[in-house]
């Protein structure tokens, strides 16, 4: 009986994903009949080309949300004393409003800046939408670094630089792992930001969707499908085996 | 060692909206155990900040080892801190949080695997079987030992501990306050030691400032502190005490309970006589005072007996050998010496 707690949600994924992902499957392999001519047809240039699209999108995206979100979040969970709660409200504030609202509303100021269907305009869509899960976790490990062990170090002669090296980075790690997690993957299949923002500029997740919508192929898209989620897949094992290993 | 390990000249530190210490004097000696002894919020946490350097005084000036220091920043100071929640590095082993100041100073590999063996030596750590273990594998005792071998691995000038003992149980704190002496006396260091708590000021210390609302109230060794009390808050807050208000008339002292002899006046008019539970004799009439008293209730503290005494409608609390035999409700005659009561303006 000590299971029931953990089961409406496991039924809730079985019938909702895992069960959609193994009709994925299936017509991955060319469903009703079986073949590997999908899987073939990907190996092609053009969708390595956009792997690496996607892949350098989503880094970028990353590493800006992380450049633009580590230093907030020091400042928030070590500095910002009384205002530590509002500034929270603010950066969790866009999640009040709907993604795609946001996106739109994104568009109006694009447009007289002459960025829109541009890479910078994908990048600035996707660091806009993507920053509070940066955030958040990042805020989540730093306050709990806390004052008296950065003043530790400081009374033990480590200059603020070496603090911040030695015991403040460490002992974030946690914050920047899930930040990267939380921020890259959904940021690799991202199809909304870069359809909306991009025009010509293909991802796995655009071409996925044309794929499935605009071409009815649901054989390829599938195809498409089982290898980003295999690649995905890979990524984040290797992160994650490294991040283990990783003495910062 | 001649001279004085830290040297505070009319320090003052003020937050935003209030004076968290305000014109404080103080000169610790060099080996002395000196413990600034107040409640929660009197400010003796900022006094120990303004020392280690993590806090600027607004006025006055700071001296570490005679030498000015009241603006260099904490890292260039070489103190020692053990702070009130240890603040230990949870993702460095014993052996790497010992030896971080060390690394920090570039000191030599094998100079620091030498110091850190020897201060976890010191504090009764065996370096073999606990340097590689991780902090959160330590129990609380333990880890007090690790705060404090970190903090002595840099030979600091003087080391601080901010309410170290607080979150020990009473058994494991009486352990600890004995190795603290235990390790005082081995490293022969400066040791600036803060708390609340009075019995560990008392016990452990060469001598107590004794702080309140951010101003010093008195300096001096245990007895002196415990006998002398300088002001009302002292006589308050150190141990028990019974305060009778009373008015000056002939040389004497008029008050609540009859007439009081004191062996001392200031020239006040309106006073409080202070007298310690354990200086009121009951049934002896061999006494300055004695006055006639019934016994409201009697509680047995090991080896004493705690006595609450009314005299006409004045409570009084005295504290005796439990030899003596009192009951509830029984008429005693109870009094002091004239030396032993303290005088203090209303």
């Amino acid at each position: 009986m000590r299971h029931f707690l953990a089961l409406p949600a496991i039924i809730y994924l079985l019938v909702l994903f895992y069960l959609p992902f193994l009709i994925t499957l299936l017509y991955s392999f060319g469903f009703p009949g079986f073949t590997l001519k999908h899987y073939s047809e990907i190996l092609d240039p053009l969708y390595l080309k956009v792997f690496i699209n996607s892949l350098i999108l989503a880094s970028i995206t990353t590493v800006l949300c992380f450049i633009l979100a580590y230093p907030l979040s020091y400042y928030i969970a070590l500095k910002a004393g009384k205002w530590k709660n509002f500034l929270l409200l603010l950066v969790i504030l866009p999640f009040w409003i709907s993604f795609l609202l946001r996106t739109y509303a994104i568009m109006t100021l694009l447009t007289p800046l002459g960025l829109m269907f541009t890479f910078p305009a994908v990048v600035i869509g996707m660091v806009y939408d993507y920053l509070p899960f940066m955030i958040l976790p990042l805020y989540a490990s730093l306050e709990r670094v806390g004052r008296s062990q950065i003043e530790a170090s400081y009374v033990l002669g480590a200059k603020p630089s070496q603090t911040f090296l030695k015991i403040t980075l460490p002992l974030s790690k946690s914050g920047i792992f899930a930040g990267v997690l939380l921020v890259f993957i959904p940021a690799l299949g991202e199809f909304v930001v870069p359809t909306m923002l991009g025009g010509t500029y293909a991802t796995i997740g655009t071409i996925t969707w044309d794929l499935f919508l605009r071409y009815h192929n649901w054989w390829k898209g599938s195809a498409l499908s089982v290898v980003y989620m295999a690649l995905v897949l890979l990524a984040i094992t290797i992160y994650i085996k490294r991040s283990e290993r990783i003495e910062l | 060692m001649e001279g004085f390990a830290v040297e505070l000249d009319g320090v003052s530190k003020s937050y935003s909206n209030f004076e968290a210490v305000r014109d404080i004097k103080l000169k610790i000696r060099r080996g002395e155990f000196f413990s600034i002894l107040g409640p929660s919020g009197s400010g003796k946490t900022t006094i120990l900040r303004l020392i280690a350097g993590l806090l600027y005084p607004d006025k006055g000036s700071i001296r570490l080892m005679g030498e000015d220091v009241t603006f260099v920043p904490a890292y260039k100071r070489n103190v020692g801190m053990v702070f009130q929640d240890l603040a230990l590095f949870p993702h460095l082993n014993v052996f790497e949080n010992v030896a971080y100041g060390l690394k920090v100073r570039k000191t030599p590999e094998e100079e620091i695997k030498r110091k850190v063996k020897e201060c976890l030596e010191i504090v009764n750590l065996d370096p073999e079987k606990f340097g590689k273990r991780k902090i959160n594998q330590l129990s609380g005792g333990q880890q007090q030992r690790v705060a404090i071998a970190r903090a002595l691995a840099i030979e600091p000038s003087v080391l601080l501990l901010d309410e170290p003992l607080g979150s020990l149980d009473l058994k494991l704190r009486q352990h600890m306050m004995s190795e603290l002496k235990r390790i005082q006396k081995t490293v022969k260091t400066t040791l600036v030691y803060v708390t609340h708590d009075q019995s560990e000021a008392l016990i452990m210390s060469d001598r107590i400032a004794v702080i309140n609302q951010g101003s010093l109230e008195q300096i001096g060794t245990p007895a002196e502190i415990y006998e002398n009390p300088a002001t009302k808050f002292v006589a308050e807050f150190i141990g028990e005490m019974n305060f009778i208000p009373a008015e000056v008339y002939n040389g004497g002292l008029i008050s609540e309970i009859g007439y009081i002899k004191v062996s001392n006046l200031n020239g006040a008019k309106r006073v409080l006589v202070a007298i310690r539970p354990e200086k009121i004799k009951i049934g002896c009439r061999n006494l300055d005072n004695v006055y006639n008293a019934v016994v409201e209730e009697v509680a047995y503290v090991g080896g004493f007996l705690s006595v609450k005494a009314r005299i006409n409608d004045f409570c009084l609390k005295c504290l005796t050998s439990s030899d003596l035999r009192v009951e509830e409700n029984q008429k005693v005659e109870l009094g002091w010496r004239a030396d032993d009561a303290i005088i203090f303006e209303a």
